[in-house]
């Protein structure tokens, strides 16, 4: 969200994406800031907070520590917490301002792990990047540190790139999952919304691996890497759809399914456009949805537009020709009366005030009526 | 703000009211804020104010890296400033320029571009703010009571002094206009102001000219000392303390202080330990927990509130309390005390739905209670009245499910 922003809220930041991966689990997560940004997350970038606590604390960094390079006091905090928590690992986020001093979390989190006999791992964070860099570096982190050694036995799918902040809640693994019975697949794993590190076990011994989300990519490449386990790319989002990436599950075909752009822009997330598209091109015979992502460009392929900031989506929307946007509320005073505005409320773009739209069947439909008034 | 002195992690909850630094900041009629930082660090703003109704008046310049580590962004400021200037609409008479922790890392000076911009615009006030959490430490001026000092430092007290006003310093809402202080105030002849009742700039300038200033919360001493020295603006300091004795004393000291007779307040006195009892009893003896965002002074709302009937089960607090009388005194009525913020809190959190009634989101949701009144800071009660209102609201709010769940959902009813 590099630049000015007159309009649209600055989208959820990278800590909020890591600490969004870890949530699930029983570790320990330590935002190392003093305050404001471990509040960004409870507040606005948690949708699970209110019904299922975690772990999930402050530093509370101060200025002198800071100036001083105290790291000591990091540490120390952390021991006292660890002994009457008993986390089955810690993780050290960063935060603006470690990223200004160079704080070296990784090496603190090495210390950590010497003195408490704790896994513990840092994951440098600055506030500046976005949600989806954060949920793939927690991924990452996960998988280079808990990956268990091959398993011959290979049963079901891995879920990566799942991450319930991008996802807008932990209800829409309901659809992933309601459209993989419906192909004779069962989701057995979860890499961004399970049982951390519990869950990272499993990837041993998946047969295919599902990336929903593009911050999913990369960790599905390492774990094709490591296990030679294939992947595919897609959301089992409507009927028809689902059965398309059952298809490609089945076929290992991880080509990303880019569908002809159009005069409908979306403004949202790559890889959750790309999988609405075939879902209205396969289940409603919509076709023409125009991807912008919005966010950090994690995927490759060159389907979709790659707006960075409020001033590309200006621009994007003056020289488009579009009829219809489908976006999250907050993009409504930048979309001109002439184009039908369908709202899309996003937890990573307005932190649920403007609710939180849950990927499913319904969302689907409702999107499709509204086109097809057009 | 959750914390403490950085001793130990803490854990943070969500409820703050929606209000935050620049959403009180932004009460200053017709001003507008530019925050320049990372972007992450307006993230929670930009939505209180966009929830608020308020993002015409607030602007985010999301840094880079490389304009953080090089410091470098200056000539960014100055472009955003003028092209928030710009926005179509009446011309802001105030723009504050926002910044945050890195700031206070760097040492940034940002006189210079201040400086360029008065220059350009003569007509509107430049003003430098800091969101800087980093810095709090116990010896220091904590940032909100910076901030008092900094809106109400752009009082310039020109014209002449009016005898009838009497303000209100430090609160983000007024008082309840039935509260009897309020009703005391106006049968005087008095009109009680606040800065959100001021519709314009040249209102909130008015401010000056009060004869007494009311501190009502904590944070804005400071800025009544400050008004004392500036304008000799005398100020009362009104107790955040929940006893009928602190409010009788505090209604002396300021009929003392503009110089007209107290009150006779056993009338009040009455009804409201009526309608404590009345409401007690609707309660029927169901538990009652009492927070810190609810409230200013949570342990003594809670000790009041037992004093008349109520079952309090427990007090949650944002940061840990120091052993002293009012924790002894709860401790003897078996009223636990809990600090909300300590690290083992995720995991004692309750979930499961309990049949509790809860003062404040913050004990409403990790009592998991079935029944929560909806209060932050006050929400503009106080004195007798307020406690008469409060227990209405709990007689109201046992009678029907309404959990924070509940009013998360209301709250995200929020449309464009």
């Amino acid at each position: 969200m590099h630049g000015l922003n007159m309009v649209i809220p600055p989208l959820a930041p990278d800590y909020g994406g890591i600490c969004s991966v870890l949530y699930g689990g029983t570790g320990m997560v330590v935002i190392h800031d003093a305050s404001g940004c471990t509040i960004n997350f409870t507040t606005y970038d948690e949708p699970r907070w209110l019904d299922h606590p975690s772990t999930v604390l402050c530093s509370g960094l101060r200025e002198l520590d800071a100036v001083l390079g105290d790291d000591q006091r990091l540490v120390d905090k952390v021991l006292a917490a660890a002994a009457d928590i008993h986390p089955r690992f810690i993780a050290l986020v960063g935060s603006s301002v470690p990223m200004l001093i160079g704080t070296d979390l990784q090496g603190i989190a090495r210390q950590i792990q010497q003195l408490s006999g704790i896994p513990s791992f840092g994951l440098d964070a600055d506030g500046v990047g976005l949600c989806d860099q954060g949920s793939q570096a927690a991924q990452q982190a996960l998988l280079e540190r808990f990956a268990p050694s091959a398993d011959g036995t290979r049963l079901g799918v891995g879920l990566v790139g799942d991450d319930a902040l991008m996802l807008s809640g932990p209800a829409s693994r309901r659809m992933i999952d309601q459209g993989l019975a419906e192909n004779g697949m069962q989701a057995v794993c979860s890499l961004a919304m399970g049982d951390a590190d519990a869950d990272v076990a499993r990837f041993a011994s998946t047969q295919v691996n599902l990336v929903v989300t593009s911050s999913g990519l990369a960790p599905a490449e390492w774990l094709r890497q490591r296990y030679g386990t294939p992947y595919a790319v897609g959301l089992p989002w409507g009927p028809r759809s689902a059965a398309a990436v059952a298809d490609r599950l089945r076929r290992h075909d991880a080509a990303i399914p880019c569908g002809p752009a159009g005069d409908v822009l979306w403004l949202g997330e790559a890889l959750i456009g790309q999988a609405l598209a075939e879902t209205l091109r396969l289940d409603f015979g919509i076709t023409g949805l125009t991807v912008g992502d919005i966010f950090s460009h994690l995927c490759p392929a060159a389907c979709h537009l790659r707006l960075d900031g409020e001033q590309d989506v200006v621009m994007a929307l003056a020289g488009g020709g579009y009829r219809a946007v489908i976006a999250d509320p907050a993009f409504k005073p930048l979309v001109g009366s002439a184009i039908r505005f369908i709202p899309f409320p996003m937890v990573p773009v307005s932190g649920g005030i403007f609710g939180r739209r849950v990927l499913d069947r319904q969302a689907v439909c409702a999107i499709a009526e509204q086109l097809k008034e057009e | 703000m959750n914390g403490d002195n950085g001793s130990e992690l803490r854990y943070c909850s969500p409820f703050h009211g929606g209000w935050d630094i620049a959403r009180m900041a932004l009460l200053i009629p017709e001003s507008r804020i530019l925050f320049i930082c990372p972007s992450s660090c307006a993230r929670i703003i930009a939505l209180n104010a966009l929830r608020s109704g308020l993002c015409g008046r607030l602007a985010v310049y999301g840094l880079s890296q490389q304009e953080i580590v090089m410091d470098d962004y200056a000539a960014a400021t100055l472009d955003s400033m003028r092209r928030l200037i710009a926005i179509p609409g009446p011309r802001p008479k105030v723009m504050i320029l926002f910044v945050s922790c890195i700031d206070s890392m760097l040492a940034t000076d940002h006189q210079a571009e201040l400086d360029t911009l008065s220059a350009e615009y003569p007509d509107i006030h430049f003003m430098l703010m800091r969101m800087n959490p980093i810095c709090q430490h116990p010896q220091g001026q904590l940032p909100l009571f910076k901030l008092q000092q900094d809106i109400f430092g752009l009082l310039d007290g020109l014209g002449p002094a009016d005898p009838r006003q009497v303000a209100l310093i430090g609160s983000n809402l007024p008082l309840s206009p039935d509260s009897e202080l309020a009703g005391h105030l106006a049968d005087n002849g008095l009109r009680l102001t606040h800065i959100s009742r001021c519709a314009t700039y040249h209102d909130f300038q008015g401010l000056a000219k009060a004869r007494l200033n009311l501190v009502t919360t904590p944070y804005g001493l400071d800025a009544a000392e400050m008004l004392l020295q500036k304008f000799a603006t005398p100020y009362v300091r009104l107790s955040v303390i929940n006893s009928f004795d602190a409010f009788d004393h505090d209604l002396a000291m300021i009929c003392q202080a503009l110089d007209i007779a107290s009150p006779d307040l056993a009338a009040q006195r009455q009804l409201t330990v009526a309608a404590l009892h009345q409401a007690a009893a609707a309660l029927a003896g169901r538990p009652v927990v009492v927070d810190g965002s609810a409230v200013w002074h949570p342990l003594s709302l809670a000790a009041l509130l037992a004093d008349h009937g109520f079952n309090v089960q427990a007090v949650y607090v944002g940061t840990p309390v120091d052993a002293g009388p009012a924790v002894t005194q709860l401790a003897a009525r078996g009223i636990e005390i809990i600090d909300a913020g300590h690290h083992v809190m995720p995991a004692r959190r309750q979930t499961a739905a309990r049949d509790i009634v809860a003062i404040g989101q913050l004990g409403g949701c990790f009592a998991a209670a079935s029944h929560v009144v909806d209060l932050f800071c006050d929400s503009g009660l106080w004195g007798y009245q307020g406690l008469r209102r409060l227990a209405a609201l709990m007689t109201a709010s046992a009678a029907v499910t309404h959990t924070v769940g509940d009013i998360a959902r209301e709250a995200e009813r929020c449309t464009v």
